[in-house]
């Protein structure tokens, strides 16, 4: 996987921020938009590559779902379950646009979880925009 | 209602995105993002899925789905069958073994195939003669799997389309 050694560790600095930013995280996941995942933070270190790939499915889809109603950009979508939530969002880039996954249990708060992520999608979009361009 | 869907599959680069846009006469619903994995040589590949629709000759309309091909996203393949009723398989020849490509996908789709029709398309053979169609029938053969297997550019419109009608001619067969 093509993914310079600087996104990763952008990644991963956003990615323990939020981990230890919202009450009730399972999971931090970043990954890139074809779902490889590039940085986490865990309790199941068996779940992050396929949450990765899972995620990237949902953004593709949420996206294009917005694209189809003329709603514009994907920014997140958050997936309900009986004991948990599940936050999807979007991090722009032009060169290498990630996914960012949060999985909360039943103690994680939605509003707070997005509060929290969309935090962390601008602080890491600022920082990826800021990194000097590899390649061509 | 467009009551009757199809379903194209197989591996990364064979072609599924690439067969829909060639025969689908509404804007197709695409899910492709950029590549990063650099044993696939290609700009985007799929990842949720592929959409389109056709009207054929008999006035007959058909949904058309396609999966995405890398392994990780198997699990969008048993949501994408639900409610098909054939199963397209690509085949890229020039892939490192077509012929273990076969099998994962008729294994894959399983659950599908004895419920519906397949056929296999098989591309790239003017440039990669090995294996050939009988090599990729007999690998078919051996998995319990009988199905017409044809050669295709699915760039051109109408190999995609023969596909199509061969399906449905199993279809009717199995009547
Ligand atoms: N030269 C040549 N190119 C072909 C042939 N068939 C397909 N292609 C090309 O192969 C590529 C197939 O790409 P896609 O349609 O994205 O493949 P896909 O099966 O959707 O792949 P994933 O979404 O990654 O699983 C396209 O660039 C086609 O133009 C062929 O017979 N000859
Ligand atoms: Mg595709």
């Amino acid at each position: 996987m093509i993914v310079h050694p600087n996104i990763r560790s952008a990644a991963q600095q956003s990615v323990e921020t939020l981990f230890s930013a919202v009450a009730g995280t399972m999971s931090v996941v970043a990954s890139t938009a074809d779902g490889f995942a590039i940085a986490s933070r865990t309790t199941d270190p068996a779940q992050t590559n396929r949450i990765a790939a899972m995620s990237s499915s949902i953004a593709a889809i949420g996206a294009v779902a917005g694209a189809e109603t003329l709603l514009g950009q994907l920014k997140c979508v958050t997936v309900e379950f009986d004991t948990g939530i599940l936050v999807v969002m979007e991090v722009p880039d032009i060169r290498n646009p990630l996914v960012l996954t949060l999985v909360l249990d039943q103690r994680g708060l939605l509003g707070n979880a997005l509060f929290h992520c969309k935090q962390t999608v601008k602080q890491l979009a600022d920082s990826l925009a800021a990194l000097p361009r590899f390649g061509a | 209602m467009i009551e009757r869907k199809l379903l194209f599959t197989g591996a990364t680069g064979a072609g599924k995105t690439t067969a829909i846009a060639a025969i689908s006469e509404t804007k197709m619903v695409r899910t492709d993002v950029p590549n990063s994995d650099p044993t696939v040589s290609k700009a985007l590949t799929t990842v949720g899925l592929d959409y389109g629709e056709i009207t054929l000759d008999n006035g007959e309309k058909f949904r058309l789905f396609g999966t995405p091909g890398q392994q990780r996203f198997a699990f969008t393949w048993p949501i994408l069958s639900r409610g098909a009723i054939g199963l397209i398989i690509l085949i890229d020849n020039s892939a490192a073994d077509p012929l273990a490509d076969i099998v994962t996908y008729a294994r894959g789709f399983q659950p599908l195939i004895e419920s519906a029709a397949c056929v296999v398309g098989v591309g790239r053979l003017e440039t990669h003669v090995r294996p050939s169609l009988d090599d990729h029938s007999r690998t078919l053969a051996s998995v319990g799997l009988l199905c017409p297997i044809i050669p295709v550019d699915v760039r051109q419109k109408a190999d995609v389309l023969l596909l199509i009608d061969i399906l449905l001619t199993q279809l009717e067969n199995k009547r």
